[in-house]
């Protein structure tokens, strides 16, 4: 066992040992800014860190002079330089010579090699995504509990709708905690079914504080979830895993409370014109009943005798025409009736008896006598031929009784 | 017609006026249908309005220590 006559002899070797060290005597590492300090005399003093380890830097005014950007928590930034050990505090600490800004390189990387995989998978699928509750009752927020997040999306709703409840699951919006704790809380909801509609929801931040978004848990939580989610996470170009899983993905915090409320005025106002559609289809009804029985009411036939009367002007000409014509057939039959019976007459004419050698006997009145017994002595009588006529005086009258029997 | 309208869910009831207001719309309907349809509608209607109201506004918080809920205090203001 190797004995150290002092701590400062220990601290001495481990800075030889460092500084012999292949590696560690001259690298570079990339990792996100967490603390930082410059001193008053110009040397900036920070942390680096990943997800699971920090590691204290040191960069002394002569060499931070040269760095052409400005750095600040959470600037993900590449350092060169040296492990030191700073004996005065016990502490390793990287002696940094050079640094420049990380970029989204890798952070860029990582997210696509997610993207990827998950859509590969199928968590976009648009035939996954879950329509919006259509009267959403208790909305359940995933966010931080502080910050103006969660007050914009419950004035928001108070502005649209006075008619809902909030659930809010307070959460970690950025670092570490962040996935886990949005994880949890979605997890929460769709265990308790207590809301209708989640909303995952951060305010704006760059690149970097919205990273926490790209993760697979949380995606995988919300691709189980049973209750729709909507993801509003930073401003409206920000686009993270999330957004890509979500049910819908609003612009901001403030346009997803917006659209959990269109779709409960939607319905408000399709209740409420169909309730107004209804009233005027009653009355168009019942106003097309009444025209109908309005135009029967005020048909000619109804109101205008003189109409009514020429109606049956026409009528009566029917009448009459056929009438007329029944008379001309009528008088024809007669006609030619009459002209039978005249032929008939006329073989039956008396003239052609007294042509024959026959006479008659008229009396004083010119009619013909019938019998003896209508004439006495001295009647002055005609005797009629055929081709003239003569005049006598009754002389004396005899019955004969065959003609009275 | 269907039955009791408080046995309905907010769709069904909704879905439901919407064939009423179709069938008076066509017109093929007697006059005593025509005015059941009316009071059914209005019914309905009454009834859709409602649910849209039954909520309360209540705001909370999931207490992670309890698992119960407190209530959450966001001030009004102008969004």
């Amino acid at each position: 066992m190797v004995e150290f006559k002092s701590v400062s002899q220990l601290d001495n070797y481990i800075k030889s040992y460092l500084t012999g060290s292949e590696y560690l005597s001259d690298f570079s590492v990339t990792g996100e800014i967490s603390q930082y300090t410059v001193s008053s005399r110009g040397h900036a003093y920070f942390t680096i860190k990943d997800p699971d380890s920090v590691m204290p830097c040191v960069m002394f005014s002569r060499y931070f002079a040269y760095v052409s950007f400005t750095p600040a928590i959470g600037t993900k930034v590449t350092v060169s330089g040296c492990m030191d050990f700073y004996a005065p505090g016990g502490k390793l600490q990287m002696q940094v010579l050079s640094m420049k800004e990380a970029g989204k390189g890798d952070l860029h990387e990582q997210y696509k090699q997610l993207f990827e995989r998950l859509s590969k998978e199928g968590l976009f699928d648009p035939e996954h995504k879950k329509p919006l509750p259509v009267l959403p009752k208790r909305i359940g927020v995933v966010t931080s509990a502080s910050g103006r997040v969660i007050s914009d999306i419950v004035n928001t709703l108070r502005k649209r709708n006075p008619y809902f409840d909030l659930l809010l699951y307070p959460a970690s919006v950025q670092g570490e905690n962040c996935p886990p704790e949005i994880t949890a809380g979605i997890n929460y909801f769709n265990e308790k079914k207590n809301v209708d509609v989640i909303i995952v929801a951060r305010g704006g931040g760059s690149y970097e504080d919205l990273f926490g978004f790209n993760d697979e848990n949380i995606a995988r939580a919300v691709y189980a979830c049973e209750i729709p989610v909507i993801s509003a996470i930073g401003h409206e170009p920000d686009y993270t895993i999330i957004d890509y899983v979500a049910d819908l993905r609003a612009a901001t915090p403030t346009a997803a409370a917006e659209q959990v409320m269109a779709s409960y005025n939607d319905q408000k106002n399709m209740v409420d014109n169909l309730a107004l559609t209804l009233d005027i289809a009653v009355n168009q009804y019942i106003g097309a009943k009444k025209s109908q029985l309005e135009m029967l009411r005020n048909h000619k036939a109804l109101h205008t005798p003189a109409f009514y009367a020429q109606n049956q002007l026409t009528v009566i000409e029917g009448y009459r025409t056929k009438m007329k014509s029944a008379m001309e057939a009528k008088i024809t039959k007669l006609q030619s009736d009459y002209k039978n019976m005249h032929g008939k007459l006329e073989s039956l004419n008396p003239t052609n008896v007294l042509k024959r050698g026959y006479s008659y006997v008229s009396g004083a009145d010119g009619k013909a006598v019938e019998s003896a017994s209508s004439l006495k002595k001295g009647d002055v009588i005609g005797i009629v031929f055929a081709d003239g006529k003569a005049t006598g005086t009754i002389t004396d009258t005899s019955f004969d009784d065959r003609r009275s029997s | 017609m269907a039955g009791k309208i408080d046995k309905l869910s907010y769709e069904e009831a909704l879905e439901e006026l919407k064939q009423i207001v179709a069938r008076l719309n066509e017109g093929k309907v007697t006059l005593d249908e025509s005015l059941q349809f009316y009071k059914r509608g209005n019914e309905l209607a009454a009834y859709c309005d409602k649910k849209l109201r039954e909520v309360t506004q209540k705001i909370s918080e999931v207490n992670k220590a309890t698992g119960g809920e407190d209530p959450l205090n966001i001030e009004e203001s102008e969004v």
